[in-house]
C-alpha cells in the first residue's frame, strides 16, 4: 500500500481541494491508504511537528511532499513512482 | 544560520524586536523610522482578519495611545504606540485585504509606521529576536495558545 497522508486544519480555505484530491485518489486506486491529520488536534500538532509541517494542507506521498494543493498530475507521478519502489524485482 | 526561529510552529524572525504581551513587532528602518506589525501568533489567534482601520496619519500619539485597530471575526485588537511619536504612515493595502496580516504577518501585512521620540528608550519594552523564541515559548504554554497555523499562500520570512 502506498500511504499518502494530508495535513488539514478547520480554518484553512483550500484544504477542501486537497481532501477532495486524495479521496478521488483512493477511489481510483485501491493501492493507495489515505490518512487525514488535522492540526486542530493536540495529536495531529505533534505529527505536523515531527514531520515537519509548517503550513497546511501539506500532502505526502510516502516521502514526497506537496505545499499546497498539488496538481493532480504530480500527485499521480508521486504515487507511480511510488509503485515502482514496490514492484518485485523481475529475474532475468 | 537560519533568520528565523520557529516556536511551536510559529515564526518569529530574528532580526526584529518583540513585545509578546501585546504580539506585536518592530523593525528598526532607516532614519529610526519604526514599521509596526503583529506576529505570526497573533494571526493564528485571532483568525483571518477582516478589518483594519487606522488612526489620523501625521498625528502624534503618546505611548499606550491606539494608532489602528484590526478586527477579525473572533479578536478585536489594538495597535497601541509603543513609544512617543508620529504616526507615519499606515499599510492601505489592508483596506482592500486585511487577510494580508494573515498571510504575510512580517512584509505585505505590516500596520503602520511612526517616527518615535526616543527610540533607544521605547526599545526598552522590546525583546529582540532570539530573546523573544524563549518568552513566546513560556508566554504560549502560559496561556495554553495552540500551534501556529499557516494556510496555503503564507509567506515565510525566509521565501
Amino acid at each position: 500500500m502506498i500511504e499518502v497522508r494530508v495535513f488539514t486544519h478547520p480554518t484553512c480555505a483550500t484544504c477542501p481541494n486537497a481532501i477532495q484530491m486524495v479521496q478521488r485518489l483512493a477511489a481510483q486506486d485501491p493501492q493507495t491508504r489515505i490518512k487525514f491529520v488535522s492540526l486542530a488536534t493536540v495529536n495531529g500538532r505533534e505529527l505536523a511537528k515531527a514531520e515537519n509541517v509548517l503550513s497546511v494542507p501539506t500532502v505526502f506521498v510516502e516521502q514526497t511532499r506537496f505545499v499546497g494543493v498539488p496538481r493532480w498530475d504530480d500527485l499521480l507521478e508521486a504515487v507511480a513512482r511510488e509503485k515502482q519502489k514496490i514492484q518485485p524485482v523481475q529475474e532475468a | 544560520m537560519s533568520k528565523t526561529a520557529l516556536v511551536r510552529s510559529c515564526v518569529l524572525p530574528l532580526d526584529l524586536h518583540y513585545k509578546i504581551e501585546e504580539h506585536v513587532w518592530l523593525r528598526i528602518e532607516a532614519d529610526e523610522i519604526i514599521t509596526l506589525g503583529f506576529t505570526d501568533v497573533a494571526q493564528t489567534t485571532a483568525g483571518k482578519m477582516l478589518v483594519v482601520s487606522f488612526r489620523p496619519i501625521g498625528a502624534r500619539y503618546a505611548k499606550g495611545k491606539t494608532v489602528a485597530i484590526v478586527e477579525s471575526g473572533k479578536w478585536l485588537g489594538p495597535l497601541r504606540a509603543p513609544m512617543n511619536g508620529t504616526l507615519l504612515s499606515a499599510n492601505e493595502a489592508l483596506f482592500e485585504d486585511a487577510a494580508l496580516v494573515n498571510r504575510s504577518p512580517y512584509n505585505k501585512g505590516w500596520v503602520v509606521r511612526m517616527k518615535p521620540d526616543d527610540l533607544q528608550t521605547g526599545l526598552q519594552d522590546f525583546l529582540t529576536g532570539a530573546e523573544a523564541a524563549p518568552a513566546y515559548e513560556n508566554f504560549m504554554e502560559r496561556r495554553n495558545l495552540d500551534d501556529c497555523i499557516h494556510c496555503e499562500g503564507y509567506e515565510f520570512p525566509d521565501d
